[in-house]
């Protein structure tokens, strides 16, 4: 009776066990098989789990919600390569800064919090996509927790810089350029005036791009063309980092990245000095 | 295979022990060998010859132990075949790199795909060898000495068995009820330490990597230095568990390899906490053999010399762990001359010693690139420079993300939750709440294989 409790007992959790394992198998095969990616790639993800609520905490002041009337009428003219066509003074970094919108995924984030771009507003986050940006609440410095939309329609800005599509690399890439035009175009409606810079997705190093079935070069130089392929030169201008820092090869220099994927912190400040240029 | 896939949890180990509890006794043992070869080569089927070559390894060595007893000869020739593979797998890139840079010569060589634990494997080799030569009965069968070097959940990792105390188990694993359910307990409480909290834990420390040690503010280099610290600790210490969970499941009595390391109050101290199987190999096949501590203070700290800079390598083949072997050699020597008695007598000074000595004595092992170590070491310190980062509230985003995480691993490095469970461990519902923990990590290690488009967020 004494080793009939005994087993008893003992054969619990093991039973318990044995039933969890039987129910959950189906689902845990099913999921696993739709696996995509080789065992290697599922390493080095800085990702941050769950957060679509980034607290963007830079303590900047936010700027004031009306701008007086915008310095220079002819930027909106400029090809992708700064060129200052015209005699008036550059703007001052802080100056540009003040009447940008950044929206994009954790690289704009790295702007952020790395950039220096005092000034600027930020509606980033990491794992920001086409797909989620309009219906995604950040909290924004100085607007609180805030939709795009809201966003967009409680102030002017003058330069709108949209950067995504590396969170959408693993869809059918058609789908998600088109889903970006639809992203581009509501970004028009609600903002006429403004000027949008579309930021060519940064490549990835030379080891990721050769390892990865997905997050390649290959693939991320197919997304920018479709995304370049929207722009007009004038209202709508394509800004292309890689080539601040690309290597021989076309991949992200190895130096500058820790991870593959996204530059090094101090690397930053060079991004925001070439987009003041950019800007100009 | 790793113990944290779907692969060995839904597929290997139903599979395996099924038939392992219905096989009758010898029986057993030979399910036991062949489960444990289809467990390595599924482990090395990019490079399945690594099999063969560990096979055949233990065939050599099995016969070696017959002869060895008493027979320098011999024992010489294993040792330096043992020694010799480590070398050419491990080392001869390394080495040879840094004679093609003394010599002005880019050292472009890579290192050969190396087997699946075979730094373990042949420190159990070694081991076994030495014993025998010493006296001990080596194992009279083959199938058996297939199963102590192959035996599953050690291959990967250790613990790093001895003849001593596995002959009598293999030759009949008693396996009970009781048994099994501990060890299926302690499995999954294992699984959770490593995916629920080390894994975790450690991405703060990788994405600080991803940062650049030159753009941190002192606070988060901080924090990233303790998750480290943690990870490295909650991710062996849970793998040891798992190790020894499912022996207890096999019906054999593994050694453990952890007994609260981050409780200790010396260094010394610490490393008779710290992967102990592999401690008292260098105990007793190195330390020991050279004299140990008893011909002198000048020849213990040339031994002490010797083991910890044999350590550092055996970790890893580059200069920055022979920096961390050298680093513990310092501070095991100035414990040896009296420090130690100091840091024991009082707790709390001992306490406060190892909760700086801890993490700073990781810093060379975490940073493989020895320019790298003063970068970071001048965020720790930042001696009248600027303590903030570039993004002055650094600290503030990765707390409130980790802070709560990097309290449990603290928290999970004390005996406390180990007594805690003690005591409620008998009752009804802490089956659920065991199977619950396992569901967990059944979904984190879902979302991290099968979608990428959901999990990998840039």
């Amino acid at each position: 009776m004494k080793r009939r409790n005994h087993v008893r007992r003992h054969l619990r959790f093991p039973i318990l066990m044995l039933l969890a394992l039987l129910c959950s198998m189906p689902a845990v095969l099913a999921a696993s098989r739709h696996s995509a990616l080789p065992p290697e790639t599922a390493v080095v993800e800085p990702e941050i789990p769950e957060t679509e609520h980034q607290d963007t905490g830079t303590g900047e002041t936010a700027a004031p919600p009306e701008q007086p009337e915008p310095s220079q009428p002819e930027t909106p003219d400029e090809p992708e390569t700064a060129e200052p066509e015209t005699p008036q003074q550059p703007l001052s970094a802080e100056a540009l800064f003040s009447t940008c919108l950044f929206i994009g995924d954790s690289r704009t984030v790295g702007l952020m919090e790395y950039g220096g771009m005092n000034g600027a507003t930020f509606f980033s986050s990491v794992g920001m996509s086409a797909f989620s940006v309009f219906d995604t609440t950040v909290k924004v410095s100085g607007y609180g927790e805030t939709t795009l939309e809201a966003l967009l329609q409680s102030r002017q800005f003058e330069r709108i810089h949209l950067m995504l599509g590396i969170n959408e690399l693993g869809y059918d890439l058609d789908a998600a350029a088109k889903q970006y035009a639809q992203v581009l175009e509501k970004i028009q409606a609600l903002r006429p005036e403004a000027t949008i810079y579309l930021g060519a997705n940064l490549h990835v190093d030379a080891d990721r791009s050769a390892r990865d079935a997905i997050y390649n070069n290959d693939r991320l130089n197919r997304l920018n063309d479709k995304i370049a392929a929207l722009a007009d030169g004038e209202h709508v201008i394509y800004l292309d980092v890689n080539q601040l820092f690309d290597d021989a090869t076309g991949a992200l220099r190895s130096d500058l990245t820790g991870d593959g994927t996204h530059v090094y912190g101090s690397v930053y400040q060079d991004w925001s000095r070439w987009l003041v240029d950019a800007m100009q | 295979m790793s113990f944290s896939s779907i692969e060995f949890l839904f597929v290997f180990l139903p599979c395996f022990f099924l038939l392992y509890y219905l096989l009758p006794g010898q029986g057993k043992m030979l399910w036991l060998l062949v489960g444990s070869l289809v467990f390595y080569g599924w482990g090395c089927r990019e490079t399945s010859w690594h099999l063969g070559l560990m096979a055949a390894l233990t065939v050599v060595h099995y016969l070696l132990a017959w002869s060895i007893r008493g027979r320098r000869g011999l024992l010489v020739f294993g040792l330096v075949l043992d020694f010799l593979l480590l070398f050419c797998f491990k080392y001869a890139a390394f080495a040879g790199n840094q004679l093609l840079m003394l010599l002005g010569l880019p050292g472009n060589l890579t290192a050969p795909p190396m087997p699946l634990g075979l730094s373990f494997f042949l420190f159990q080799a070694t081991a076994y060898l030495i014993d025998c030569y010493r006296g001990q009965q080596p194992e009279t069968s083959l199938l058996r000495c297939g199963v102590f070097f192959f035996l599953f959940p050690h291959t990967a990792s250790g613990p790093i068995l001895r003849q001593s105390e596995m002959a009598s188990q293999l030759q009949s694993p008693r396996v009970t009820v009781a048994g099994v359910d501990v060890g299926l307990r302690e499995f999954c409480i294992g699984l959770g330490l490593k995916v629920l909290l080390a894994d975790r834990i450690g991405k703060l420390w990788t994405d600080v990597g991803a940062i650049g040690f030159d753009s941190i503010s002192t606070p988060l280099a901080w924090m990233a230095l303790i998750a480290y610290s943690l990870q490295l600790y909650l991710d062996f210490y849970g793998y040891s568990r798992m190790a020894v969970g499912l022996g207890l499941m096999l019906g054999l009595e593994l050694p453990r390899n952890f007994l609260y390391p981050y409780t200790a109050r010396s260094m010394t101290d610490f490393w008779r906490r710290w992967h102990m199987t592999l401690s008292r190999w260098f105990r007793d096949y190195l330390y020991i053999p050279l004299g140990g501590s008893r011909e002198g203070f000048g020849r213990t700290v040339r031994n002490l010399l010797v083991v910890w800079l044999a350590t550092g390598l055996w970790h890893g083949a580059g200069w920055n762990f022979l920096l961390w072997g050298f680093l513990l050699f310092l501070l095991l020597v100035l414990e040896k001359a009296g420090l130690r008695k100091v840091l024991e007598g009082v707790p709390l000074l001992g306490h406060l010693y190892m909760v700086l000595a801890i993490p700073l004595s990781w810093v060379p092992f975490a940073i493989s690139e020895l320019g790298q170590i003063p970068v970071f070491l001048s965020r720790l310190f930042p001696m009248g420079g600027e303590a903030a980062g570039v993004f002055a509230q650094d600290y503030l985003k990765y707390g409130s993300q980790y802070g709560w995480l990097l309290l449990l691993g603290i928290l999970f490095s004390t005996p406390v939750p180990r007594r805690i469970y003690r005591q409620y461990a008998p009752k009804p519902w802490m089956p659920v709440v065991l199977v619950a923990i396992f569901l967990g990590c059944v979904y984190c290690i879902v979302r991290q294989g099968s979608d990428p488009f959901m999990y990998f967020q840039f």
